[in-house]
């Protein structure tokens, strides 16, 4: 299998929605924290700590998780697969025959957008596998070559019936 | 059949009875306590009539729209398609189903369709969006509920031969009636008993527990006494009622094979009767619960697409709890295709460190606020507790792979095998940890055509080529056309 890496555009993509989605955790932490402190309720110390100690985690998450899950972002699709690798802690390795895939979507998210990314997803009857951070033209070479393959199985499959 | 036909008219009473069954109940608790006021000097004659005067209006009304509805739709067979035809003044609503899309047809009768002697049929289509319901639901009279299950049942059999692939080799070619088994009422009442979940037990176990609690705190205060004695009475109906339903539910357990179908039925109260083509099986799952695995004893299940049942959300059972040869010897002429019998590998011991960090991340919130609020030994209990169903979890982890088959089992008291085709698995996940990596396994999460409880099921964590050695197999097995 020669897996294929993705373009550099996707760093900054992942950076941004990790922004995004740290920041709106911590504007639910500080409302949070601001709404008690306006009661007659005592915050303990520790709260106090453990919010701390979670906005450096979240400033740390947000500068290296990118780094380190853009190099693990691995996917290849030959003739008989398609395999997507991704992951930070735990590193998760997507498998379908592309004979069972039934259905392919491409979409662009507004983050997406911004960097001309897209995502392809292929639908089996069970469920789906996404490859993600795409360079548009990329994208719609895959989801031709993959609609390309599946008419041929199915032109095979009809033969020998 | 290219007449046009219409539900039995007890459908109108039967879907009345089931919009309106809580205003009836609502009725019965609010107006009877009431009833005395009616006619007490100084009492209130209109409040207490002006609620059960709404709810029977209510109950009229829904009863005239079921009457519309039933005489407004049409039900009708054609071309090789069933189409339901819903002919309103003011809307047109039809569907139409192609009957070789179906994935099964079912009888059932309850208590009250036996009273009117009418029979509900269900048709299953073959779709994993419907597969959590059934999708359509008629009544008929029993001759012609009977012959309409006979009609789409030869022409399903019509249109798969027409579009035949028979690309499963290891499918049985019986054709025929073959009985394959009937369960005594010993045997069923045997299920009853040791198919008791952990969760029923521990709950019967905490009711007991309350009520004794009460009773040695009642003294002899006399309204104590009466509560401790109804929570006696609701102990007691609870663990009838946890031995007594699989009981009605499961009398007369029958299975019969015929051509390539499995026609299985049983039932007291409610009688159930499943049609299920083979064909359209993604799985087999074998059930053990704790009792049974300390007997055991196994009983079995299979997944259908499309099928559940929208009652219980269960999947029909094909077998009652039995030992192990016998159960081998019913999937061999139930569902030949899903015979295992390699042997299934335990998880390797390295995979305990990562089943026991996982548990403890479970387990160590409810720690940390025990400890606050000053009840660190509970904290303490619930974490073992926890880790100790950790490690019933890995000890019961298994992954058996056949040259055709794999098998897969899980769970913590109670235990679940699933076994399928590598053609019938349609995408796999596989993940790998921090600590895993280190050992060389992963965890994976097969996906098959199956309804929302029964389409992901996981693994523990296994050598990593176990994984590559399926992921190869689902390329070398071509998916079977289950629809």
């Amino acid at each position: 299998m020669a897996f294929r890496s993705l373009n550099k555009k996707a760093i900054g993509c992942m950076r941004l929605s990790a922004f995004i989605g740290q920041g709106i955790l911590a504007l639910i932490f500080i409302a949070a924290r601001v709404i008690i402190s306006g009661t007659q309720v005592d915050i303990p110390l520790w709260a106090d700590v453990l919010l701390a100690l979670w906005g450096v985690y979240a400033v740390v998450y947000c500068i290296a998780a990118p780094y380190i899950r853009y190099h693990r972002y691995k996917y290849d699709i030959d003739e008989e697969r398609i395999v997507v690798k991704e992951g930070l802690w735990f590193i998760t390795k997507q498998f379908a025959p592309i004979e069972r895939v039934q259905q392919i979507s491409v979409a662009r998210g507004p983050i997406d957008r911004i960097f001309g990314l897209g995502k392809v997803t292929a639908t089996t009857a069970g469920g789906t596998v996404t490859i993600r951070f795409l360079e548009v033209e990329e994208a719609e070479k895959i989801v031709e070559s993959l609609l390309g393959r599946i008419r041929s199985i199915v032109k095979e499959q009809d033969l020998r019936v | 059949m290219e007449k046009e036909i219409r539900n039995h008219f007890s459908i109108t009473f039967l879907n009345t009875l089931k919009s309106t069954w809580f205003f009836l109940v609502l009725f019965v608790f609010d107006f009877i306590p009431d009833a005395e006021d009616v006619s007490t000097p100084g009492g209130y004659p209109v409040s207490p009539l002006f609620l059960p005067i709404l709810l029977i209006a209510a109950a009229i009304i829904v009863f005239i729209f079921q009457v519309i509805r039933w005489r407004k739709t049409y039900i009708l067979i054609k071309d090789g398609q069933i189409i339901i035809d819903r002919r309103y003044k003011i809307m047109k609503n039809k569907t139409t189903v192609k009957i070789s899309s179906i994935s099964s047809v079912n009888l059932k009768q309850n208590i009250l369709e036996r009273v009117l002697n009418v029979y509900s049929i269900q048709l299953d289509i073959n779709s994993a969006v419907t597969a959590d319901k059934t999708d359509f639901h008629l009544v008929f009279g029993q001759k012609d509920a009977t012959e309409f299950q006979k009609l789409i049942t030869d022409l399903k059999q019509e249109a798969r031969l027409q579009t035949s692939t028979a690309n499963d080799p290891a499918e049985s070619t019986q054709t025929g009636y073959l009985p394959v088994v009937s369960f005594p009422l010993l045997r069923v009442i045997r299920h009853c008993l040791l198919s008791i979940s952990v969760t029923g037990m521990l709950l019967t176990l905490s009711v007991f527990t309350g009520v004794f609690t009460a009773a040695f705190f009642a003294g002899g205060d006399f309204a104590a006494e009466i509560g401790w004695a109804s929570s006696s009475i609701l102990a007691i109906i609870l663990i009838i009622w946890q031995t007594l339903a699989p009981f009605l539910r499961y009398y007369k357990f029958t299975v019969i094979k015929q051509n390539n179908k499995v026609v299985i039925s049983y039932g007291l109260l409610t009688k159930q009767q499943y049609t299920l083509p083979l064909d359209k099986t993604s799985a087999l799952i074998i059930r053990q619960s704790l009792l049974s695995r300390i007997a055991h004893l196994y009983y079995g299940e299979l997944i259908n697409i499309g099928m559940g049942d929208e009652e219980r959300k269960e999947n029909p059972v094909f077998c009652l709890l039995v030992n192990k040869q016998e159960l081998e010897t019913i999937i061999e002429q139930v569902a030949p295709a899903f015979i295992f019998s390699e042997s299934i590998n335990p998880s390797p011991t390295p995979a305990l460190l990562s089943v026991l960090i996982k548990y403890t991340l479970i387990g160590l919130p409810v720690l940390v606020a025990a400890i606050v609020v000053g009840y660190w030994w509970a904290g303490c209990l619930w974490l073992a507790l926890v880790l100790l169903a950790g490690f019933a979890s890995f000890k019961t982890k298994g992954l058996g792979l056949q040259n055709n088959n794999i098998a897969v089992t899980q769970g913590v008291f109670a235990k679940k095998t699933l076994i399928t085709t590598y053609s019938r698995i349609q995408n796999i996940a596989i993940t790998d940890g921090p600590f895993s990596r280190r050992f060389g396994l992963c965890k994976g999460n097969i996906t098959i055509l199956a309804g929302t409880m029964n389409k992901n099921h996981s693994t523990g964590y296994f050598q990593s080529d176990k994984f590559d050695h399926v992921c190869s197999k689902m390329i070398e097995h071509q998916s079977i056309s289950l629809i």
